[in-house]
């Protein structure tokens, strides 16, 4: 109950930065918009062998997963609180920075997945898109609890990004190869499925798909039971290991914390 | 037995070094150097419970630095530290919950909520109950006076009310121990009394210690019995404020009103001139000669009157920081 607390008060705080959230919103828009495009367009001649339906249902949901699931708190982390001190504030209180951290940033997720909703409505009915969703309760709460570890595993990975800054001064070129890496393992850019063989191999042995590709494939309905248990299973194991080596490298890290210029 | 001790503290940083010109900058790239910068350096001290303790010294001189070390923010080089029975880096909770770092100017209140909003979360936080939380809450409102700013955006407030709710969220978990980091920096003279005076009435209040660093001396001279001086990391003093002067005082002053101008070379035979206006004129003297040359002065001037006395506490420790 104290931590729900400590949750809504935070909410308080995100919600006086809703138009801040929205930008940032829109912005994320850009990406799966144009790629919605273009899909929609090669589909149509049906040359590539894809499904308009779940193609475009598959987009749709990433404006949705891209706002819902991938946390941004790194540059955060790593700027205003390691490299100007605002850690501090954190350090001082007796309840962890990372439960702190998350409280903030969830509530972002929760605004940016509102304004998600939205676009999804407006855009669907714009290009007449029928979504193809799981229809089995089952399947369907196993697809949400995955998007959940989905989430939390990009909290945890960001986090680790951003607490870097213990040891680097500057982190804008790590965030950024970061981010190139989000994109194209994540299946932000393409469905892994459409990836060469060797690349999706690859992306397959990181954790990067499980923290948007699978997640939302799921949601449309293309795994069996047992492929959604395996995915729950392996998001866990790459959760467990993050959360491991985020207390590890931040336990390191903030033995050179210097709370400069606080 | 004492709340704080400090043993042998030592903190040192790394701070990279580059030397000038592209030539620097190449090598740099190759290889990095790094200097070891100490900035607390073999400090000890103990203070007991209840004390409020002033922490003086230049900027630089590692003040901040110890406050830090004491909170568990930094982690130290070598040395010992017990706050409360607890060893301050492990960040425990039960140590987190009985003490208070306040820094000046920074905040740890939501810019765009009321302060109200910042004190509720504190006491989720720290696992206040709603009963002590409304006791604690209302008198510190009432010796601050900010019942009527704690539910306007902190944006709004003006720093001096600001300040005010930052102290409240800092303290109303009652804190048993408080490290105040210069906490009257930027305030005008009326909020700086103010201040002292809240701080002068928690301390007796609620029993707590407090450790205080601040450049300004009304703060030190008021609030603190005992100081401890630091300089380039090291203690220099530490004991009662009065004792610095009977400690490191070397000089005296005298102010000689005079009933008509003297040349002043013959002043400067006796001591340094510290300042002339008119017909008044103070000369620094040597302490153990200060009734001779007193006497001396009355004999062969115009003197009108005459006032020895020991130079300010300022001026003591400006000449116990500019010593090397």
């Amino acid at each position: 109950m104290r931590l729900f607390r400590i949750f809504l008060l935070h909410f308080q705080s995100i919600a006086q930065h809703r138009t801040r959230s929205l930008v940032w919103f829109l912005l994320s828009l850009f990406n799966p918009f144009m790629l919605l495009l273009f899909w929609t367009a090669s589909a149509k001649d049906n040359q590539l062998g894809i499904d308009l339906t779940v193609i475009s249902t598959y987009y749709l949901l990433l404006v949705l997963g891209g706002s819902t699931l991938m946390a941004h708190q790194e540059e955060d982390v790593a700027v205003m609180d390691i490299q100007k001190g605002a850690l501090v504030k954190y350090l001082l209180r007796p309840i962890p920075y990372y439960f702190m951290r998350f409280s903030e940033e969830m509530h972002y997720r929760i605004l940016q997945g509102g304004y998600g909703i939205v676009a999804i409505i407006i855009l669907s009915n714009i290009f007449q898109i029928s979504l193809k969703f799981v229809s089995d309760p089952l399947f369907l709460v196993l697809a949400l609890v995955s998007c959940v570890l989905a989430y939390l595993l990009s909290f945890t990975y960001k986090m680790l990004l951003g607490i870097l800054a213990f040891w680097l001064i500057e982190t804008r070129a790590i965030f950024e190869f970061a981010e190139v890496v989000t994109l194209i393992l994540c299946g932000f850019l393409v469905p892994l499925d459409l990836l060469p063989s060797w690349l999706k191999l690859v992306a397959q042995l990181t954790p990067f798909p499980y923290m948007i590709y699978y997640p939302l494939s799921a949601l449309i309905g293309q795994f069996s039971l047992y492929g959604l248990a395996s995915i729950l299973a392996i998001q866990a194991c790459w959760l467990g290991v993050f959360f491991l080596t985020y207390k590890l490298v931040f336990g390191a890290g903030i033995k050179r914390f210097t709370a400069v210029g606080q | 037995m004492p709340i704080i001790s400090v043993q042998n503290l030592r903190k040192t940083f790394q701070v990279p070094y580059k030397e000038p010109g592209v030539a620097g900058a190449l090598k740099s790239l190759i290889h990095r150097k790094y200097l070891e910068k100490p900035a607390v350096d073999g400090v000890s001290f103990t203070i007991e419970e209840g004390e409020l303790v002033g922490f003086i010294g230049p900027n630089g001189a590692g003040k901040t630095t110890t406050l830090k070390c004491l909170s568990g923010l930094l982690f130290p080089t070598s040395g010992e530290i017990d706050v409360l029975g607890f060893r301050p880096f492990d960040r425990k909770k039960t140590f987190l919950q009985q003490i208070s770092l306040v820094m000046g100017q920074k905040n740890q209140l939501w810019w765009d909520l009321p302060a109200m909003e910042t004190f509720l979360l504190n006491k989720e936080i720290y696992q206040i109950t709603e009963k002590q939380f409304q006791r604690v809450l209302q008198s510190l409102v009432e010796i601050l006076q900010v019942a009527d700013v704690v539910q306007i955006p902190v944006r709004n407030l003006s720093l001096g009310q600001r300040m005010k709710c930052e102290l409240i969220a800092a303290l109303i978990h009652q804190p048993k121990v408080i490290f105040l980091d210069e906490p009257t920096i930027g305030l005008d003279v009326v909020m700086q009394q103010n201040l002292r005076t809240f701080i002068k009435e928690y301390n007796h209040q609620f029993n707590a210690t407090l450790i205080l660093t601040s450049h300004y001396m009304e703060d030190v001279k008021e609030l603190c019995e005992r100081v401890i001086v630091i300089n380039n990391g090291k203690i220099v003093f530490d004991g009662r404020l009065d004792d610095i002067v009977k400690k490191f005082s070397t000089d005296k002053k005298i102010t000689l009103l005079l009933s008509k101008s003297v040349d002043l070379n013959i002043l400067q035979s006796y001591g340094q001139i510290k300042s002339s206006e008119g017909n008044k004129v103070t000369i620094m003297v040597p302490s153990a000669n200060s009734r001779q040359i007193a006497a001396e002065l009355l004999a062969k001037l115009p003197v009108v009157d005459v006032n020895i006395e020991e130079p300010e506490i300022e001026e003591i420790i400006r000449q116990m920081f500019t010593r090397k």
